[in-house]
C-alpha cells in the first residue's frame, strides 16, 4: 500500500472545497433546479469522497468522483421528485423560481424549462458542457459514458432544445 | 464560389443555453457554513466507524466458534462483516421456511425508431429464508444469489441487515456492513442504451424495492439506518423523508409497474424435471399474447407457440411441453412489440429433463 499521499482525507476536503464547492453547487442546482437540495447533494458528495479518500489517492480523480456523485445525486432527487409527485398527486407545474422580473429572466426561464424537458443524459451533458465548460473526456468520466456518447448526447440535446424552443408545446 | 456552409444550426441555441445557464448559476448563493457542516459529518463518521469495529474484533477473540462461523460464511461468498454475535441468530441448521424473494431483472429492447432502451422489473423466486421473519428473509435476499443469472439483487457485496422494526405504517431497516451505499447501481452497459440515466435510476429504485418486498413489507414508508445512524441516501437514492413502498402485486411508478410483465415461475432456472413438462408463469401484455420458444442445448428451436394472458392485469399461464426427450432446454417467454415486432419483456429458464 502506497502511503505517499500528499493530502490526507481531511486536508483534501478543505482544499477541494475551496476550489470546487461553489461550482459544484451551481452545477447541481442547474440539474435539480433547487439550490437547497443542490447544497445537500454536494455536501453528500464531499462526505462520500472523504470516506473513500484512500481509494481516490489524488485530487484530480477526486474531482471526477465529486462530479460523478453530484450527477448521481441530482439524478436520484429528480427521480424521487417524480415518484413523490405522483404520490401527492400534485399537478405538474413550473418549479423554477423567478426571482428577478427582467426581460432576460423570461428568456432564461424559457430556455431552462426547455432544458428540463430533455432526457436526463442529454440534460446532464449540456449542463456540464455549457455551464462547466468541461472537455468531452471529463464529461465522459462524470457520467460514466464514452466520449462518443457525450458527443451524441450533446448534439441530440441541442437539437431537441432548439426544437423545443422553436415550437413550445 | 465555394463558401463553406459549416454554420451549425444549433450554434445559436448553444449560445442561448450558455448564457441562461451562467446567469441562472450566478444567482445561486452557497451556504457559508457548508465546510463546517461537511467537516462535522466526516468527523462523526470516523468516530462512529471505529466504535462499530470494536465488537467485531472482540467477538473474534471471544470464541473460536464465532471465528469458524465467520470463515465459513466468507467462503460461501457471503459477507464476513457480520454483525456482532449478540444480534446474530444462531446459524444452526434448522428447517428453513421457503418464501418468495424479489430480484431486479433488466431488459434491453429496441424501441420504435431503432434506439436501444433499458427497462427493469422485479422478478420473484422462491428461496429458503431461515425462520421466515422479515429480518431472516431480508438477510437471505442479500446473502443468496438468485437462481436465474439474469436477475440480481442490485445491492453491493458486504451489506447486511441488522434489524427491521415496523410500527404502524413505518418500517425502519437497519443496514450494516462496510459496503458502498452511496453509489447508484450499475445495471446497464454504458453507452448501449438511449435512456441510461433514467434506466439506472429506475433499476436502483427497484433494488431498494426488492429488499423491501423480500422482507415482506408491502405498504407504508421505509426509513433506512446504518448501524443505527439515519441514512439520507441509499444506493444514491434519496430516502431521507421515507421511501414510499410500492407493492409487488400492483405497485407502479410513472415509468411502469414494479412487477415483471412476463415471467416464468416454473421450472426454475437450472431445475431438473421429469417429462411431461408443464411451464407456468404470468403475463400482462398487449392483447394478452405471451409468445414462447423452446430451444435445445444447441440453440435449435424445438417448439414454439403462444398463450393468452391478460392486458392491464396479470394472469397466469400454463404451457404443456409434453413428453420431451432427456436433455437440457431453454424456455423463453416474451412479447413482440406491437410497434415494431421486436421482442420485449423476455424471461427465460434453462432446465434439464431427466
Amino acid at each position: 500500500m502506497q502511503t505517499a499521499q500528499r493530502l490526507d482525507a481531511d486536508e483534501a476536503i478543505t482544499t477541494l472545497f475551496a476550489a470546487h464547492y461553489a461550482s459544484l453547487v451551481r452545477t447541481a442546482s442547474l440539474l435539480v433546479r433547487s439550490s437547497g437540495e443542490a447544497e445537500e447533494i454536494v455536501q453528500d458528495a464531499f462526505v462520500a469522497m472523504h470516506k473513500r479518500w484512500n481509494r481516490l489517492r489524488d485530487p484530480d480523480s477526486a474531482v471526477g468522483y465529486l462530479r460523478r456523485s453530484v450527477v448521481n445525486g441530482a439524478r436520484s432527487r429528480h427521480r424521487h421528485h417524480s415518484v413523490a409527485d405522483k404520490h401527492l398527486s400534485r399537478e405538474a407545474g413550473s418549479t423554477a423560481p423567478a426571482p428577478d422580473p427582467t426581460m432576460a429572466a423570461d428568456d432564461r426561464a424559457l430556455v431552462l424549462a426547455a432544458l428540463d424537458d430533455l432526457p436526463t443524459r442529454q440534460r446532464e451533458v449540456l449542463v456540464l458542457r455549457y455551464y462547466n465548460d468541461l472537455p468531452e473526456a471529463d464529461i465522459a468520466v462524470a457520467l460514466g459514458i464514452s466520449n462518443g456518447a457525450v458527443k451524441s448526447h450533446a448534439s441530440r440535446g441541442l437539437k431537441a432544445l432548439r426544437t423545443n424552443l422553436e415550437d413550445p408545446s | 464560389m465555394t463558401s463553406p456552409r459549416h454554420v451549425d444550426p444549433n450554434e445559436g441555441t448553444a449560445r442561448l443555453l450558455k448564457t441562461a445557464l451562467n446567469e441562472e448559476a450566478d444567482m445561486v448563493q452557497t451556504d457559508p457554513t457548508a465546510l463546517q457542516r461537511i467537516q462535522n459529518r466526516t468527523s462523526q463518521k470516523q468516530r462512529f466507524r471505529s466504535r462499530w469495529l470494536v465488537p467485531v474484533v472482540a467477538a473474534g477473540v471471544a470464541t473460536a466458534a464465532v471465528i469458524t462461523a465467520v470463515t465459513v460464511l466468507g467462503d460461501d461468498g457471503r459477507t464476513t462483516a457480520d454483525p456482532p454475535p449478540a444480534t446474530q441468530p444462531p446459524t444452526a441448521v434448522q428447517e428453513d421456511v421457503e418464501a418468495p424473494l424479489y430480484y431486479v431483472g433488466v431488459q434491453q429492447y429496441v424501441a420504435e425508431g431503432g434506439a436501444a432502451q433499458g427497462m427493469s422489473y422485479l422478478y420473484r423466486e422462491v428461496h429458503p429464508v431461515g425462520d421466515g421473519s422479515p429480518l431472516a428473509a431480508a438477510r437471505a435476499f442479500l446473502a443468496q444469489e438468485p437462481a436465474d443469472p439474469d436477475y440480481q439483487t442490485g445491492w453491493p457485496d458486504g451489506v447486511d441487515v441488522a434489524g427491521i422494526e415496523t410500527s404502524g405504517s413505518e418500517t425502519v431497516i437497519d443496514l450494516t456492513g462496510d459496503a458502498d451505499l452511496e453509489t447508484m447501481g450499475d445495471f446497464f452497459p454504458p453507452d448501449e442504451i438511449e435512456n441510461a440515466g433514467d434506466a439506472e435510476a429506475r433499476a436502483t429504485a427497484l433494488a431498494l424495492q426488492a429488499l423491501i418486498a423480500s422482507a415482506g413489507i408491502t405498504e407504508g414508508t421505509v426509513a433506512f439506518t446504518h448501524d443505527g445512524q439515519p441514512l439520507d441516501t441509499v444506493l444514491g437514492m434519496l430516502v431521507s423523508d421515507g421511501y414510499v413502498v410500492e407493492s409487488y402485486a400492483d405497485g407502479a411508478w410513472d415509468d411502469g409497474p414494479v412487477r415483471a410483465l412476463v415471467s416464468v415461475a416454473s421450472p426454475v432456472e437450472g431445475e431438473t424435471v421429469t417429462a411431461p413438462v408443464v411451464v407456468t408463469g404470468e403475463g400482462n401484455v398487449f392483447e394478452g399474447n405471451v409468445n414462447w420458444i423452446l430451444t435445445d442445448e444447441s440453440g435449435a428451436k424445438v417448439d414454439d407457440g403462444f398463450v393468452t394472458t391478460a392486458m392491464g392485469s396479470w394472469k397466469d399461464f400454463e404451457v404443456d411441453l409434453g413428453g420431451l426427450e432427456p436433455g437440457t432446454y431453454t424456455f423463453r417467454a416474451l412479447e413482440y412489440s406491437a410497434a415494431n415486432g421486436e421482442p420485449l419483456n423476455v424471461d427465460d429458464k434453462t432446465f434439464t429433463v431427466e
